[in-house]
């Protein structure tokens, strides 16, 4: 079996018409829902969180068989995640693209979680601490991306389950937990 | 066309023939017309016991000799006609290794008025209406061409003038003229494009007129039941040799067909192509023939592309497409574009499980494929 780094590929990654984009509705259809689990189960595994369209992205080209997509079909995949909230346009002309292989609000949970098991619960900490401190360290939160991470803590704040604050510095701000 | 009827004749040094052979049927009809000389035998069918000599071919007509003798002996048409050197019947004339042959005609029994036949004969061959058949085809079709370029840039400064200025004019107007002009050079290119072709492939061909419908039975079984419009334009043209008709014209004859009992049906394809085909054809049959195609080793490694499967299915390339186009809409094929080319592959997609993308069932041509593949790779 084909492999990109750790990641088993499957086996019709070489099967050239999935390189290339299908005009055909139901073939289309199934070709999208395939780029799309393959797209997320990559970015998890390798823990990647922006794929930048213009740029090389190893699952995008196969050079056992010498295929790559188009600039046309890696936006169409990109698109249909971001159309299901799977991922989300960084920008206007559709450059960069935020992969959220977990949706915001379980990104979410998964804060809730991490402070519950560190007992963080009336705790203040900051945002670059829980993306890279040491209590988060072999956690899913580790290394998070910082938009994503944002998202999450403002969808808490909403609920009332924390407060994020103007820190000391401009680029960091603090995040009291209130849970 | 001699080598069934007419045997070479060999000359002596006196000009006299060696062996006067002739045919087997010794009954029959001489048929004069201003192209060719034809011998129906009395036992001819459809297929055979016809031949002709066309008058192109015929270097020189021998008098009759009035003399003492002749007045006893069968009335005869004697005529030396140019071949080839494996003895056939040539109209280009004496090119290089050709060869002369002398033809006696012996006419016995009532056959009517020779002396007037061979008038009409002399007057025929001396007329070579052929040649200025040929002529007027060639001087046609330049014509033809200088009018179609004419109007393709008439219609091109038509357009651009459309496309640039006069916003003021009501965008609907503009739309449709714009669509009407675009038409007309539509047609315009096709004329040139059709009296280009014509001139390059333009071969004499008997000038009568046949119903479309009969006409294009034989290409059709040819072409494997199916032909594209625009070859079969090119094919009844030539056929007609002048006179031709427009692509309307084609058209509208071949629109008229499902009015009528006639075994043949104009099919527009999804993407523009129309096509002349049998209405027995099946496309069932061909998907099933595409589909053994596709399926085999080599096929599933490296997909097919339209002349592979031209070949295959003996259709021409461009028909051949077209059937893999449909078939691909059908769900039985999916492309593969690349730098090596535009390739159709068997559909694999309804077969993988996007529950389990590394399942792959131990039956169905997904199995196949990743065996062959990985065998490859």
């Amino acid at each position: 079996m084909q492999k990109l780094g750790d990641f088993k590929l499957p086996q019709f990654f070489n099967y050239p018409p999935y390189f290339t984009l299908q005009p055909v509705r139901d073939t289309r259809e199934k070709q999208v829902q395939l780029w799309k689990e393959l797209i997320l189960d990559y970015c998890r595994t390798q823990k990647i969180f922006v794929i930048g369209l213009e740029e090389e992205f190893p699952l995008f080209s196969n050079p056992a068989i010498e295929r790559s997509l188009s600039h046309e079909a890696r936006e169409a995949f990109l698109s249909a995640l971001v159309s299901e909230g799977r991922a989300e346009w960084l920008d206007k002309r559709h450059r960069k693209c935020l992969i959220l292989w977990h949706r915001i609000q379980e990104w979410a949970n998964i804060i809730l979680n991490f402070v519950k098991e560190n007992g963080l619960e009336d705790s203040v900490m900051t945002v670059e601490e829980i993306r890279s401190g040491i209590e988060s360290r072999g956690t899913e939160l580790h290394g998070i991306d910082r938009t994503i991470l944002m998202r999450a803590l403002k969808l808490l704040e909403q609920k009332g389950k924390l407060a994020i604050f103007k820190g000391t510095t401009a680029d960091d701000e603090g995040v009291k937990f209130s849970i | 066309m001699a080598g069934n009827c007419l045997e070479a004749a060999e000359l002596t040094g006196s000009g006299r023939p060696t062996s006067p052979t002739f045919l087997t049927s010794k009954s029959g009809l001489l048929i004069l017309t201003t192209h060719r000389l034809l011998w129906l035998s009395d036992s001819a069918t459809a297929s055979s016991g016809a031949s002709a000599i066309p008058l192109a071919s015929i270097s020189h007509i021998f008098s009759a000799k009035k003399s003492l003798k002749s007045m006893f002996a069968s009335p005869r048409i004697r005529f030396q006609l140019s071949v080839s050197p494996d003895g056939r019947v040539s109209s280009s004339g004496s090119g290089s290794g050709s060869r002369s042959v002398v033809v006696t005609v012996v006419v016995r029994g009532k056959g009517g008025d020779l002396d007037v036949f061979l008038t009409k004969f002399w007057d025929n061959w001396r007329g070579r209406a052929w040649e200025t058949a040929n002529a007027d085809v060639t001087s046609g079709l330049n014509a033809l061409m200088s009018k179609a370029r004419e109007m393709v840039m008439l219609a091109e400064k038509r357009e651009q003038k459309l496309l640039s200025g006069s916003t003021s004019q009501s965008g609907g107007g503009r739309d449709e003229e714009l669509g009407s002009n675009k038409r007309a050079r539509l047609v315009a290119e096709c004329w040139y494009y059709i009296a280009r072709h014509q001139r390059v492939c333009w071969c004499p061909v008997s000038p009568t007129i046949v119903p479309l419908s009969d006409f294009v039975r034989i290409p059709l079984e040819r072409a494997g039941g199916m032909m594209n419009l625009i070859d079969i334009y090119c094919l009844f043209n030539r056929a007609r040799g002048t006179e031709l008709i427009s692509p309307e014209d084609l058209l509208q004859a071949c629109s008229l067909w499902e009015k009528f009992d006639v075994p043949v049906m104009l099919r527009k394809f999804d993407s523009g192509v129309m096509v002349i085909q049998n209405k027995s054809h099946s496309d069932e049959e061909i998907f099933a023939r595409i589909k053994t195609l596709v399926t085999k080793p080599d096929a599933l490694r490296t997909g097919v592309s339209a002349s592979d499967a031209a070949i295959t299915l003996g259709i021409a390339p461009g028909m051949a497409k077209e059937h893999l186009l449909t078939a691909e809409s059908k769900g039985l094929l999916c492309r593969d574009i690349s730098p090596d080319g535009f390739r159709f592959y068997i559909n694999l997609f309804p077969e993988i499980d996007p529950n389990n993308v590394y399942l792959v069932k131990d039956y169905g041509v997904y199995d196949t494929w990743s065996r062959v593949a990985s065998a490859s790779g």
